[in-house]
């Protein structure tokens, strides 16, 4: 009885452990092949980052938005951390003209490269939108921001088929970047104004991104440049952001 | 202590039931109501309900998925106790578990204050301030590793609950093992407590929320926050017990049942 127990267990377990194996080569695969592999996947904990970047991405195929709240749900106190006034002199001049000089730079795998001055971007069409940002740290609070989504901007400037990551440059010296997925979400926008009134400096004027399906890190302020890639491999180590460099993971949808 | 006065007496009146495989299960029943309770009452009570449910039962009482042969075998002082895939399944919770407390405490640490309701933060009354140190550089690998840790720890939790109903793991287990109080704490931490974990660790997500509006059933983000972090206290407290109680049965017996799958009945009694 015991010897037809082990045979069992044996091609039970042999069966068990072939099927793990293909599914594993299979997911793999389709991973790769459907973009689900995000660039801090390396390592121990990469495992978790893709796991949960795969999953979100598989989850949200179908683009949901993130809550929204009403107007009446707004936080009177918003903090602003990080930086809350760059240090770079032509910036600070620029300030005392409200960002006469300011322009943002979109280039790379775009079919026409260009500089978009505040007037410019405020001249294209908009949304308003009432979010909650949520920090990393724990904290959290409900604003209305208003911009143009980036979508629009990127087809504006003719983004081109082979583009995978749209990096963002800031006047503070930090970067990031995202996928193609949260780029061409109806809510993410580089916003101008917060609260029905033009951006406040602290919070990254006179252009912050939002990205309201990802953590408060991945809302970039102070926004200077736009780079269209196929890659992450070119900026820093390559891990897709100067925050994944520090640990945070680059994908913060958690 | 008196308790272990009356087992003996029991066991004589067990041991004239029909087969060694009973035997065998009937003591690690009995060493199994040393676990949690050591209240001559109950244990008793849930000694004769064992008996009763054995008598109706025809499955032997080893887990179907280990083998039968330490039962049958001439070792008659080893019983079988849990199979291979609840002693694996376990373990890796266990570290799972552990990792996602250490995590869960460097995350915290960053901003050591629990509101209710949608938002708060610094400027904002307080719920709880809690007596953490704030330390902001911990959180990058904490959330990384907090996450790796939670798949590890859903993903187990699949295979154990899973194989554990088709095993019949739970019904056997909780019928026949356990006192009315051990079946409602692992039942809860299993079917209710770690759930809860899940679902209001999701609730914290802005990107599944945007998927399913689950946050709104535990009344927004920030309170999401809190119950995650009072449900964590539950499972703390859960393993303080249950490792004081394993110890107080015999730490390294049970400890060696829940690696090798069996333990020693007789040493106990």
């Amino acid at each position: 009885m015991s010897n037809s127990l082990t045979r069992r267990r044996f091609i039970t377990g042999a069966v068990a452990a072939s099927v793990t194996a293909s599914a594993s080569g299979a997911a793999a695969f389709l991973a790769k092949r459907y973009g689900l592999i995000p660039p801090d996947h390396g390592g121990v904990l990469g495992v978790g980052q893709t796991l949960t970047y795969a999953a979100h991405r598989v989850m949200l195929y179908r683009q949901p938005l993130a809550r929204e709240f009403a107007r009446s749900e707004i936080s009177e106190n918003f903090p602003a951390i990080n930086t809350t006034l760059p240090e770079d002199d032509s910036y600070r001049a620029d300030m005392a003209t409200g960002f006469a000089q300011w322009r943002l730079t979109v280039e790379g795998l775009v079919t026409r490269p260009c500089e978009l001055s505040l007037a410019q971007l405020k001249s294209y069409p908009s949304r308003t939108q009432v979010t909650q940002h949520i920090c990393e740290q724990g904290w959290s609070a409900i604003a209305e921001w208003t911009g143009v989504p980036l979508s629009y901007v990127l087809r504006e400037a003719g983004i081109q088929p082979e583009a995978r990551y749209i990096f963002f440059y800031c006047v503070d010296g930090w970067w990031d970047s995202l996928d193609l997925a949260d780029a061409w979400h109806p809510q993410t926008l580089l916003a101008y104004g917060m609260n029905g009134r033009d951006l406040p400096v602290p919070h990254g004027a006179p252009v912050r991104l939002r990205v309201e399906r990802q953590l408060g890190y991945k809302n970039l302020k102070y926004v200077s440049a736009i780079t269209v890639t196929d890659s992450t491999k070119e900026w820093g180590k390559g891990l897709g952001a100067q925050g994944a460099e520090n640990g945070y993971s680059w994908y913060a949808g958690i | 202590m008196q308790g272990h006065r009356i087992v003996p007496v029991t066991l004589k009146s067990l041991k004239s039931s029909k087969t060694q495989r009973n035997t065998a299960g009937t003591l690690a029943i009995i060493a199994a109501q040393g676990t949690i309770c050591d209240f001559d009452s109950w244990r008793l009570k849930a000694i004769a309900t064992n008996r009763k449910i054995r008598a109706d039962m025809e499955q032997p009482f080893a887990p179907p998925l280990a083998s039968s042969s330490s039962l049958e075998s001439k070792d008659a002082d080893k019983s079988m106790r849990h199979s291979a895939v609840v002693r694996l399944t376990h373990w890796i919770n266990m570290l799972a578990l552990f990792a996602l407390i250490i995590s869960g405490t460097a995350i915290l640490m960053a901003h050591p204050r629990l509101y209710w309701g949608e938002t708060g933060g610094f400027g904002s009354p307080a719920l709880i301030e809690l007596p953490l140190p704030l330390n902001l550089d911990q959180s990058g690998w904490g959330r990384s590793l907090h996450f790796l840790s939670a798949w590890i720890c859903v993903l187990n939790g699949i295979v154990y609950v899973v194989l554990g109903l088709i095993s019949r793991h739970f019904k056997t287990n909780m019928a026949l093992k356990y006192t009315v109080l051990q079946r409602l704490t692992y039942s809860s931490v299993v079917f209710v407590f770690l759930p809860l974990m899940i679902l209001s660790g999701l609730a914290m997500s802005p990107a599944v929320t945007a998927l399913d509006p689950i946050v709104e059933v535990f009344g927004g983000y920030q309170s999401s926050r809190t119950i995650h972090f009072f449900v964590t206290n539950l499972l703390v407290l859960f393993v303080i017990v249950h490792v004081t109680m394993v110890y107080r049965s015999g730490f390294l017996n049970r400890t060696r049942a829940m690696i090798t799958g069996t333990m020693a009945a007789k040493e106990k009694l």
